[in-house]
């Protein structure tokens, strides 16, 4: 079993932008509305690297920066996880457009960009952070096996770790294949002590069970699930906004289940 | 503090060989695996590090959807008796769900996307029906494989940082282990020749027309090369003679570049020191440090200006890559393998392909091949994005 506390929030999705303001729907106390995202131009990195950074950094960024700025945290110790299923799928999209033509002319920079890490990276160029980054996948369980190496590092380094966990969507034809049809991140920053302001305290352990993995009671959230892999992260995220102690059972790798015991912070 | 972890295993498949024994011969005999360009799909003046025979290989009956050049690179580098027997034996003593598979890859199965992308409906747009994007082109997919062809069922998962994803999985594998969530776990590295990567770095005016050169005053760009190699961490080495320890990791970012490294190397520097503070080593404990040594200029004189803040300039140290080329995702096993067999045969290679050493580098490139004993190995890893990471091997008996 691994105690880790959730000391802030970042949250972006059609009709769950920013934590603070989606607690409330997360809760059920107000309405999901759906309502679609604005073109995203997170100010945390320099006007450069925003115009650079693909739509997918600029997602995953938007919400580390949101967890950030409400924490304590100085960005620059502060570790990293992130987790998405499919990378950049936009870009891939362009370089293998670019590669099925006679020339086969790629640009540089899209292809730097193409890396899984390409959102870490950016993150740490903004923060001027040297500490330690992770880049993971996971598939469908993505987001349940970020916030478990997250809390993997917290636990056995005793240091604190910001999981962001993002998929953007995924752009014809390869739609097709794997349907992500709305974006969504968010981000997490986790400690190994309590924290004077922290939201939740997290305990989390593997299981194999047949037990069904949670959903949440909101029919409009839990429709999120099919349309992005990392809205399987809302039923915890309900949990914690709704200051409600109990289980969340979410799939893992194999034949095994995550099992996060949510209490108050 | 982290308990150190015993390799009781390995498998390793490059443009140098199959297995250790062959791999070990390919370092003494100086015969680089690099030969010009002949990857169907690619027409550039470069060499590269190809694995023969990759398209013969045949998948389990049951995996068929996962047909790739990647997933068929990664069943080669399985195939050894030792680590299957290992992996086996460990399956039964621990349980399936009690091993973990780490596995690092940079690209998995995306030839597989950009020959569909080349195949799409010429009305339609579609892509063929026969393109499997969950079982090949994602980067979770060569986990999955392993997990699949090894009915393992336990934690699992992809790193996937550029060039030093398959350093990193050791890292993540001592985390777990250490946590308590695994009792074994097989690490590895997986990345195969595809248009992304030959094209992306040619674009980027970083890969060379010659074989590779690290380390030399002329040297102008990397050779990319493909391999498969795997590594079975136990907490005890089970009587395992030949087992090494992972005795340090040390991971960092630079915060400076998505493709271009810190200038005077300081995320790799950060990266080296954390390896010899978890090892409580001294730097002077070292007797080799196989370098990321990619043959761009930015790269060696970066990685060389860390290593001297580090090591000073007594070190000896070399590239390997004249041999392998740069694996990408899969150059952090490659070299984690070569390093734990240096140390079990007193090897220190020379820096192959090298002919004039660039006189603005500082530490002690090795030029001629050593035969002398080896106790502690540092290999490097560093990838775009400004990624870095560290791993300091020794022999059981140290």
């Amino acid at each position: 079993m691994i105690r880790v506390y959730v000391e802030s929030i970042g949250l972006m999705a059609p009709g769950l932008q920013g934590w603070t303001d989606s607690k409330a729907v997360l809760t059920g106390a107000t309405t999901y509305n759906g309502q679609a995202l604005p073109r995203l131009s997170p100010t945390y990195l320099p006007p450069t690297e925003r115009r650079r950074a693909s739509t997918s950094v600029r997602l995953a960024v938007q919400v580390a920066q949101e967890a950030l700025e409400a924490s304590t945290r100085d960005a620059a110790d502060l570790a990293t996880v992130f987790a998405s299923s499919d990378g950049d799928t936009e870009i891939i999209h362009n370089l293998c457009t670019s590669l099925a033509t006679e020339e086969k002319l790629i640009s540089p920079t899209r292809f730097h960009n193409s890396v899984h890490n390409a959102p870490a990276g950016y993150w740490h160029i903004a923060a001027g952070s040297p500490a330690s980054s992770n880049s993971i996948c996971a598939w469908d369980q993505s987001f349940a096996v970020g916030l478990m190496d997250a809390a993997v590092q917290v636990s056995t380094e005793q240091r604190s770790v910001m999981l962001c966990a993002y998929d953007m969507v995924v752009p014809e034809p390869l739609n097709k294949v794997r349907c992500t049809s709305i974006p969504f991140a968010t981000a997490i920053i986790l400690s190994a002590q309590k924290p004077a302001q922290g939201l939740a305290e997290l305990r989390l352990s593997l299981k194999a069970t047949d037990n069904d993995v949670s959903k949440v009671n909101i029919v409009e959230l839990d429709n999120l699930v099919s349309k992005n892999p990392m809205a399987r992260a809302l039923p915890l995220l309900s949990r914690i906004a709704g200051k409600d102690p109990g289980h969340v059972l979410l799939q893992s790798t194999g034949s095994q289940k995550l099992c996060i015991e949510v209490d108050r912070p | 503090m982290l308990k150190p972890l015993f390799i009781t295993a390995t498998g390793i498949r490059s443009a140098i060989g199959h297995g250790g024994d062959e791999t070990l011969q390919s370092l003494l005999d100086e015969t680089s695996g690099l030969r010009p360009c002949d990857f169907d799909h690619v027409n550039l003046d470069t060499f590269i590090g190809r694995v023969d025979d990759i398209e013969k290989q045949v998948l389990p009956e049951a995996l068929q959807d996962f047909h790739c050049r990647n997933n068929q690179l990664a069943l080669m580098g399985l195939q050894h008796e030792a680590l299957m027997a290992r992996v086996q034996q460990a399956r039964k003593r621990y349980g399936a769900e009690r091993i973990g598979v780490f596995m690092g890859t940079s690209t998995s199965g995306i030839l597989q996307t950009e020959l569909a992308y080349q195949n799409r409906d010429s009305e339609t747009g579609a892509l063929p029906a026969d393109y499997h994007y969950a079982e090949t082109h994602v980067n979770f997919a060569v986990t999955d494989f392993v997990c699949r062809t090894l009915g393992l069922q336990g934690p699992a998962l992809t790193v996937s940082t550029a060039c030093s994803s398959s350093a990193k999985v050791f890292a993540t594998a001592s985390r777990y282990i250490n946590a308590g969530l695994c009792d074994a776990a097989l690490v590895g590295g997986v990345d195969s020749l595809c248009m992304t990567t030959l094209y992306g770095f040619s674009s980027l005016e970083l890969v060379s027309d010659q074989p590779c050169r690290p380390a030399d005053r002329d040297r102008n760009g990397i050779s990319i090369g493909e391999a498969a190699g795997f590594a079975l961490l136990e907490t005890g080495a089970g009587g395992s003679p030949d087992a090494f320890a992972l005795l340090g990791y040390g991971e960092s970012s630079d915060a400076h570049h998505m493709s271009t490294p810190h200038p005077e190397g300081q995320g790799a520097a950060l990266a080296m020191q954390a390896a010899l503070t978890m090892a409580r080593l001294d730097a002077s404990e070292v007797d080799y440090i196989n370098l990321h040594g990619t043959a761009t200029q930015s790269n060696d004189r970066a990685e060389d200006r860390a290593v001297v803040s580090v090591f000073g300039d007594r070190t000896p140290c070399s590239s390997t890559k004249g041999w392998t080329g740069h694996t990408l995702g899969a150059a952090g096993i490659v070299e984690a393998i070569i390093s734990m067999l240096c140390i079990q045969h007193g090897l220190i290679p020379a820096s192959l392909n090298t002919k004039q050493r660039d006189a603005d580098l500082q530490a002690n490139i090795v030029l001629t091949q050593q035969r002398q004993g080896v106790r502690h190995v540092i290999s490097n890893s560093f990838g775009f994005g400004g990624n870095n990471c560290a791993l300091l091997f020794g022999s059981v008996a140290s």
